[in-house]
């Protein structure tokens, strides 16, 4: 866990752009907020490996949307059983209901769908408030937080140093 | 800048990998502990498997030694199986289905013995259903302290009070009426009035006669005044009689209705008609549970077709609500579509078979069926068919019988003592009819011969009685007919042991009945007052005598003329 938080003030503060990190808090978003055994979780790990997304930030940031997730559960369920029951939206449901991937998609769960749309929707719109806070962070806090005590403790630690090697 | 990273895949890869494999080692682990919980809330009692096994190629699952203990003997297990196996299609998997193409269950026993106790404490929570019964199942005569039976008595609605305050209000109306009739100036006046104009009549003639002529329309009118005030007093006189005939009546019944209190005081004690339909309320909770969870399971099944087809229908889960959707692949969650089961030892062996069973019924074309042969000291054959035309319409027959059974600790019926076992004996029992989503008829014959009845200890009263009567019984018969609808089933036990009920327990409630008789009747005086010279409460000799007095009067007038 240390060693995470290490990664990522190095990360937020390195060469790494901002699109990355950004990229990494979103994908943290869809995984916390939905049920994480959905299928579509695999699809956001594969994303995640596969393009330079900072693993660091993505693990990091889980568990906070977990937390959101399961504080707003009801209102997913809500929401989704909404969209479920939308007359317009009954021929899409039953044609992805007959899909197999659709089957094993799980959508048709009021909390699964509810929190899937709600997370990609936030996702993508938070997506640039994202970048605007990481540069906003390198431009104005990253010297600051540098000079504070708990860096410069933080710094002095092996952990720090083995880190920073590597 | 690259955005790609190669290894990603591989890592993911493997993560999927891990994963697969993961599953695959903790499956078993996982199917064992599921069944074994599930099986364990479901029977009441621990279900233990040994082992499960896990095959990939091709798809299959193997649970090996399942034993369900008996809820009533935790050392013996209800059955024991040796391994139960079936193959999964990998098509049906491919669309969240379990389709079982065969399931074999082998190595089948009965009743055979445990190493360790099957009992679970606390479990009774979990199966409210059961503790339900064994609540109900027994049965005692009532025992009341003098307090208790003082505060029924204050809380009761007694039908004396009603009828004393109904008495009281009658009383207060008709002395009021009759006073208003007699009392007053006017009628008294009119009577001096008339008294007054007779007299003077009476006088003009004395001085004249022909005053007779003169005043003859005067005679007339007097005549006829007098004629129609004795007219009105006669009525009153009806009228007199009306009222004392009718308060003499209620007097009567509020004499009686003390004694109607006290019936009905000591039948809410359980102590009146308790003696009608024993056999309903002493073998019912023992007889009935299994029938009555028959229909529950069914009636669950029914209320999952209540729903339009053409509306999506929602389940509460772990993610929200399911809703359903048009499934077009006509093929239920689960099916299995054989199951082939068989046993033996060296006293019975076992045969059955079922087909097309699964969820839900009406996506499987075929009928289910399940039919079974056992044989041993005696023997036992049936089958039941359930057929779904559609998600409304349902049929299912059970037909079997049980022949020669040998009896080995049977519940009979349970009261504050404890459980009556039937120890040996056989059993012969048929059970037949036919559940529709609307109407149920099922009739369950048993017929239990020879029985030795094994009691609780130290008996006394009813219960010394009726042990000692059940062991003389050469052949107990029971009937158990289940009729109504699914949501309001209606199960009424009959038996020959009626007879016997009746002259065991019918002599003690109506002992125990006259023991708070006293008790009662003195809590009744005691709220009503003591009725026993309660009279009409108006003085009808007085008002009778005023009446004959005022008619006489007028009488008299007449017999001047």
């Amino acid at each position: 866990m240390f060693s995470m938080i290490v990664k990522t003030l190095k990360a937020l503060n390195s060469e790494q752009s901002a699109g990355q990190l950004a990229t990494a808090i979103s994908l943290a978003l869809i995984l916390g907020l939905t049920p994480l055994t959905s299928l579509h979780n695999v699809l956001v790990l594969l994303v995640a490996l596969w393009f330079r997304v900072n693993l660091g930030m993505l693990i990091l940031s889980y568990p906070l949307f977990a937390l959101l997730g399961y504080l707003l559960s009801p209102q997913f369920d809500q929401f989704g059983y909404y969209l479920l029951n939308l007359a317009s939206l009954q021929p899409l449901w039953t044609e992805f209901f007959n899909t197999a991937i659709g089957r094993w998609s799980n959508f048709y769960y009021s909390g699964v769908i509810g929190s899937l749309v709600i997370s990609l929707v936030s996702a993508i719109l938070l997506y640039p408030l994202f970048r605007w806070l990481i540069n906003r962070y390198r431009d104005k806090c990253a010297a600051v937080v540098e000079k504070l005590r708990i860096s410069k403790m933080l710094k002095a630690t092996n952990f720090w140093r083995r880190y920073s090697e590597s | 800048m690259k955005i790609i990273r190669i290894w990603g895949i591989a890592t993911f890869l493997v993560l999927i990998a891990l994963g697969v494999v993961l599953w695959y080692l903790l499956a078993p682990k996982l199917i064992k502990d599921a069944i074994e919980e599930s099986g364990s809330i479901a029977i009441g009692a621990k279900m233990d498997i040994a082992d499960v096994n896990l095959k990939l190629f091709p798809l299959g699952v193997e649970i090996l030694n399942l034993q369900a203990t008996d809820v009533d003997a935790p050392m013996t297990n209800l059955v024991e199986i040796d391994s139960i196996r079936f193959g999964l299609d990998s098509q049906a998997l491919v669309w969240k289905k379990i389709f079982i193409e065969e399931l074999s269950i082998e190595g089948v026993q009965l009743n055979t013995a445990r190493s360790s106790s099957g009992k679970i404490s606390g479990l009774a929570e979990s199966v409210p259903e059961q503790s339900q019964t064994a609540d109900t199942g027994k049965f005692e005569l009532p025992d009341y302290s003098k307090e208790e039976v003082m505060a029924i008595v204050e809380n009761a609605e007694l039908i004396t009070v009603k009828k004393l305050t109904a008495l009281q209000a009658e009383q207060k109306a008709i002395r009021e009426y009759w006073s208003g009739e007699l009392k007053d100036n006017d009628n008294q006046k009119k009577l001096e009035a008339l008294q007054a104009e007779s007299k003077r009549l009476i006088a003009r003639a004395k001085e004249n006669k022909l005053n007779l002529l003169t005043d003859r329309k005067a005679w007339k009118k007097l005549k006829k005044d007098i004629k129609a005030e004795r007219n009105r007093l006669s009525q009153l006189n009806q009228k007199l009689k009306q009222d004392k005939s009718s308060l003499l009546k209620q007097v009567k019944e509020v004499k009686n209705a003390p004694q109607q209190d006290i019936d009905a005081i000591v039948a809410q004690l359980g102590l009146g008609n308790g003696i009608d339909g024993l056999s309903d309320r002493l073998l019912g909770p023992q007889f009935t549970p299994w029938v009555n969870r028959l229909l529950k399971l069914t009636s669950r099944m029914g209320d999952a077709t209540e729903k339009d087809p053409q509306q999506a229908v929602a389940h509460d889960t772990a993610f929200g609500r399911k809703v359903d959707f048009e499934d077009r692949q006509n093929l239920p969650d689960l099916l299995v579509s054989k199951v082939a089961m068989n046993g033996k030892d060296a006293n019975f062996s076992i045969d059955a078979t079922g087909l097309n069973l699964g969820y839900f019924p009406w996506l499987i074309e075929q009928p289910a069926s399940i039919d079974w042969t056992i044989s041993g000291d005696g023997s036992s054959t049936g089958k039941i068919t359930s057929s779904w035309k559609n998600r409304n319409t349902m049929n299912s027959t059970i037909d079997a019988s049980v022949s020669d059974w040998t009896l080995n600790k049977l519940p009979l019926l349970t009261t504050e003592k404890g459980a009556w076992l039937i120890n040996s004996g056989q059993l012969n029992a048929a059970i037949n009819g036919n559940m529709t989503l609307e109407s149920i008829a099922l009739d369950l014959d048993i017929q239990l011969k020879q029985p030795k009845v094994q009691s609780p200890e130290n008996l006394s009263g009813w219960q010394s009685s009726m042990h000692e009567a059940l062991n003389q019984q050469q052949v107990i018969d029971i009937k158990v007919t289940a009729s109504g609808s699914l949501s309001s089933p209606k199960l009424s036990v009959s038996s020959s042991l009626d007879k016997l009920f009746k002259q065991a327990i019918g002599q003690q409630l109506k002992q125990k009945a006259n023991q708070y008789k006293d008790q009662i009747a003195d809590a009744v005086m005691q709220k009503t007052g003591d009725l026993s010279g309660l009279g009409a409460g108006v003085d009808f000799n007085s008002l009778t005598s005023q009446l004959t007095d005022q008619d006489a009067l007028l009488e008299k007038l007449l017999g001047g003329f």
